[in-house]
């Protein structure tokens, strides 16, 4: 079965966008939402590889939900896009363990390598993790 | 950087020059900061970034505060003498406010506008349709149909009379447009109501003043009355869907003209506007009075295969009489393929024409084609070769692929009726057809109108009123490829049709939203039953019975998602907004239109700037007022008109009291580094550019309407500002413009070059190779390099003296390689050819 991906943004164009390029250039399945106030019960039940979620959305901030995931999925991958001139909040957000922060305007490909790059981590951390539980037995 | 101006400062007591230099100094800054947002913008505005708003207002703010800065330091300069420039300023401001906010600014204009008078820029005030019209007589020197404009702001003062705006808003607010028949019922409602409501009549008595005046000037007895909306053959192209009345008379003009603006509410075109995402408000409707032209013949002409963008290929179609039975599909007209750029016909396809439209006694009437006629070809070799010329001038001066409408009256005079930049196929190797998928054939032959691969349901077109019964998702079959259609195209994956071409307005729109459509397939509603489950490879023109998965396994990716880039929101304000910024039109500074209210887009205001402020300080025509004199002639072996002022020191004292200094009275370090590499024997600045005839007519479409350009050609002047270690050198050189900047002493880590570069004559991908060539030279001399399009900023830094004469020296002689290199870069090919070239010693590689 294929990794799911979740993407919330309160743009539907951008989130359209994002979906159609990952979609066409990787084997991942793609969700997306609109309503930041339902990505929590997505991650519950939805079984996601990595969270991509814009910085600043309407009552709420993206910051938000990384300690709220981190919770829920200790090694799910969070991936902040941020509004052009903002990245001082998503170095903020990498503080709080996002995995990684992109900056509008940026290439297409961009957003493809740093998936990848948060499946590896995700993958490892799961692997070190597992091992890490073995060697404690 | 600015060491040296301590050092002027210091020894010139002249507190008033020291300011107009201060002023000068911050002015050139400004301009290239300017500059470096602009190329950036050009970069990020495409569909291979990802980009927000905030990037947009940021980059607005920018730029908006930055050219602010500009005109208060020329005025400074100039003592406050181009206060003009200000309205100028504030007219685009607003604009590009609006844009930003989403809220287009139908600007207020006359209500009529001659075709003599209408370019490109005043999309907003005649339309995008009769803009580029303009643009194509006025500047390209195409011949059109002579005729006038009825503007947007007359559109707007209609919708004003007897509160027409607020009855169209209420019906509009009733609408569900996913019921069909409300769409049918409201849209009928606003038609009448709009036909039914009187003009005001100011705009009435305007109108058929500007048609007496053309009457009497060409002696024409009808107009054709066509819509011109400010979105209309942009992006989205709205190809038919809008209304033509043809051969009007005086009687009707005035109910033409408010049958045309109605045709903006139709079910179609609303359905149109819904799928590109453009709302009401942004299509405005200009619309355009032609005089007839009384077509022997008529057609449409693509300067590039739209299906395969490598082929060279132009295609010409053709009917008898005038071209709307080619658009509409009544005819299926005569396709001809030409060569580009020569115009010889490699195939031709001569269709039956049974039927032409013709124009009599004012008006227009379908005529049967005399029987000797109907299977003849419509053109002539040598109309082929004269219809591709034209064609390649077209899309040579727009420096894209073009969609033309043209006509030839009884006289053989051809006129081109529209051109609309052309949507082509993505850029990429084309896949292999599929020999054999294991399905059966159902159809095989026909036209690819849009690429691609669909599988459906098929669902069989017979009258309008199946339209609204076509099921999602389906393959639609129809016997013509009537616009009508566009109204099903949401929701079908597929079309095909039985006659057609792939230059029909039906085809334009289908390749638009990226439909795979077949035309011209003979027998599609006879060979395929209703409800069969079809795949149809648009490509290689096949029709399947079932689901050939080996073929949608191959789609051509990357379409779609451009697409929906391009129809978003954000992707058109971007657009809308680079076009009131990025385009120069003020190129000609000893034009007569040279002035502020001639500024369309912040760059030609930072142009005008640039160059007063040039002139301000060197101050040719007062040699005794405030510069004191000291703007100097050099006289050297260079064939480039220089002048210098001496900051301090950078001139030998003897000739500081002379009006013409020659290089040997050149003190100044840098400078006399680079006049060395300047007047290197191997540069060759007199000789003879080999330009290929494409080259030649993009530099001739620039020169024609503007004879100053062609006659100055070296002749423009160079401005230089130099001390003993410093040198400021700011040159347009043809239709470049280049700024060196260099300090150089023995203080190792004060000294630097700055180099900046842009602009050229040829097209933006032969200005762009260049700019590549110069980048890749200075990163070999070890510049820091930065390009963006046909820009480039090169630096080097805290490299000691002896080093850097060096450096100066190879850019000087660079100066004299790049001079018009851009009209031989023909191909990327010959970048690193130039590049090799050019490190052995040879300066003038393009140059026989």
């Amino acid at each position: 079965m294929a990794e799911k991906i979740l993407i919330v943004d309160d743009e539907v164009d951008m989130l359209g966008l994002l979906k159609l390029i990952i979609a066409d250039k990787t084997d991942y399945a793609v969700d997306t939402t609109n309503n930041p106030f339902e990505v929590i019960d997505l991650i519950k039940t939805g079984d996601y590889e990595v969270l991509i979620t814009d910085l600043k959305m309407p009552g709420i901030h993206g910051i938000e939900f990384v300690d709220q995931v981190k919770e829920i999925d200790e090694y799910l991958p969070v991936i902040i896009i941020t509004a052009y001139g903002s990245a001082e909040s998503a170095e903020e957000a990498m503080a709080k363990g996002a995995y990684d922060y992109i900056t509008k305007p940026f290439r297409k490909e961009q957003i493809l390598i740093t998936i990848d790059g948060a499946m590896e981590w995700r993958k490892m951390k799961r692997e070190l993790s597992f091992l890490k539980g073995k060697i404690g037995h | 950087m600015l060491r040296f101006l301590d050092y002027f400062v210091s020894k010139d007591p002249a507190q008033k020059l020291r300011e107009k230099y201060d002023n000068f100094r911050g002015l050139l800054s400004e301009n290239n900061a300017v500059l470096e947002i602009m190329a950036d913008m050009e970069e990020k505005v495409s569909i291979e970034y990802l980009f927000d708003m905030a990037y947009l207002t940021s980059n607005y703010s920018e730029l908006s505060g930055r050219v602010k800065i500009i005109i208060d330091k020329l005025n400074a300069l100039g003592e406050g003498k181009y206060k003009e420039l200000n309205d100028a300023f504030n007219r685009i401001d607003l604009d590009l406010r609006g844009v930003i906010d989403g809220k287009s600014r139908i600007p207020v204009a006359d209500f009529t506008i001659s075709f003599d008078r209408i370019t490109k820029e005043m999309t907003d005030i005649v339309g995008a349709k009769n803009g580029h019209l303009g643009e194509v007589r006025n500047k390209a020197g195409i011949t059109v149909p002579d005729g006038f404009a009825i503007s947007t702001h007359a559109y707007i003062k209609f919708l004003e009379a007897d509160g027409l705006h607020q009855r169209i808003t209420h019906q509009l607010a009733l609408l569900n447009p996913r019921d069909k028949s409300s769409l049918r019922n409201v849209t009928e409602k606003i038609r009448a109501m709009i036909v039914e409501t009187e003009l005001p009549r100011e705009i009435a008595q305007e109108i058929l003043g500007a048609y007496h005046d053309l009457v009497r000037k060409n002696g024409c007895d009808a107009v054709s009355v066509r819509s011109s909306a400010v979105f209309e053959d942009g992006e989205s192209s709205f190809a038919g869907q809008y209304s033509t009345v043809l051969g009007v008379t005086e009687a009707h003009l005035l109910q033409s003209y408010k049958e045309v603006v109605s045709s903006k509410f139709t079910p179609r075109t609303l359905v149109y506007s819904q799928n590109q995402g453009i709302s009401e408000t942004e299509t405005a409707m200009a619309v355009g009075c032609l005089e007839m032209i009384e077509a022997k013949t008529a057609g449409v002409m693509y300067s590039q295969d739209p299906n395969d963008v490598k082929n060279n290929k132009m295609i010409i179609t053709a009917v008898w009489g005038m071209g709307k039975y080619a658009v509409d599909g009544t005819v299926t007209p005569d396709i001809y393929v030409a060569s580009k750029p020569g115009g010889e016909t490699l195939e031709q396809k001569i269709s039956p024409k049974p039927v032409m439209l013709v124009c009599s006694n004012g008006g227009v009437n379908k005529r049967e084609v005399p029987l000797g006629m109907q299977s003849a070809p419509c053109l002539t070799e040598e109309q082929i070769q004269c219809l591709s010329k034209i064609g390649a001038r077209i899309e040579e001066y727009y420096g894209r692929p073009q969609d033309m409408e043209w006509a030839l009256d009884k006289r053989d005079k051809l006129y081109v009726l529209q051109a609309r930049p052309l949507r082509v196929a993505k850029r990429k190797e084309p896949r292999k057809r599929v020999i054999n998928p294991g399905h059966k054939i159902l159809i095989d032959g026909g036209t690819t109108a849009s690429g691609g691969v669909a599988f459906g349901k098929v669902y069989r077109i017979a009258t309008d009123d199946d339209l609204d019964k076509v099921p999602a998702d389906a393959i639609l079959v129809a016997r013509t490829p009537s616009p009508r259609l566009v109204a099903a195209m949401d929701r079908v994956v597929g079309i095909v049709t039985d006659l057609g071409s792939a230059a029909g307005h039906m085809a334009v729109v289908a390749r638009e939203l990226q439909i795979p459509t077949i035309v011209n397939a003979q027998s599609a509603t006879r060979a395929l039953s209703a409800g069969e489950e079809v795949t149809l490879d648009a490509t290689f023109v096949r029709i399947y019975g079932g689901r050939v998965q080996e073929l949608l396994g191959i789609q051509e990716d990357g379409r779609k998602e451009e697409s929906l880039l391009k129809q978003t929101r954000i992707f058109r304000t971007a657009q809308a907004m680079l076009r009131k910024v990025v385009p120069l039109h003020l190129t000609d500074p000893w034009s007569k239109n040279f002035k502020p209210k001639s500024c369309h887009t912040l760059h030609d205001i930072t142009r005008f700037c640039h160059e007063m402020s040039m002139r301000e300080m060197f101050d040719f025509n007062n040699q005794s007022g405030s510069n004191g004199g000291m703007a100097k002639r050099l006289v050297s072996d260079i064939p480039l008109s220089m002048y210098v002022i001496d900051l301090g020191g950078g001139l030998e004292k003897a000739a500081s009291h002379q009006k013409d200094v020659r290089s040997e009275d050149i003190t100044s370090v840098p400078m006399k580094a680079l006049l060395k590499g300047m007047g290197h024997e191997r540069i060759r600045w007199a000789g003879y550019v080999p330009i290929n005839m494409k080259s030649f007519i993009s530099v001739f479409a620039n020169t024609v309407c503007d004879p100053a350009k062609g006659e100055r050609a070296l002749g423009e002047k160079t401005y230089i500002m130099l001390s003993d270690n410093y040198v400021n050198f700011n040159s347009r050189l043809g239709y470049h413009f280049s700024t060196i900047d260099a300090y150089c002493s023995d203080t190792k880590n004060d000294n630097y070059i700055s180099f900046r570069f842009k602009g050229g004559a040829a097209s933006i991908d032969k200005r762009e190779r260049r700019a590549i060539f110069i980048g890749r030279v200075l990163r070999q001399l070890e510049f820091s390099v930065e390009q963006k399009g046909d820009f480039v900023i090169a630096t080097l830094r805290k490299y000691d003296r002896g080093l850097l004469e060096e450096r100066l020296d190879l850019l000087g002689r660079l100066i004299g390689c790049i001079r018009q290199l851009d009209v031989t870069m023909h191909t990327d090919g010959l970048i690193d050819y130039y590049v090799k070239e050019f490190m052995k010693g040879n300066y003038s590689p393009g140059i026989g």
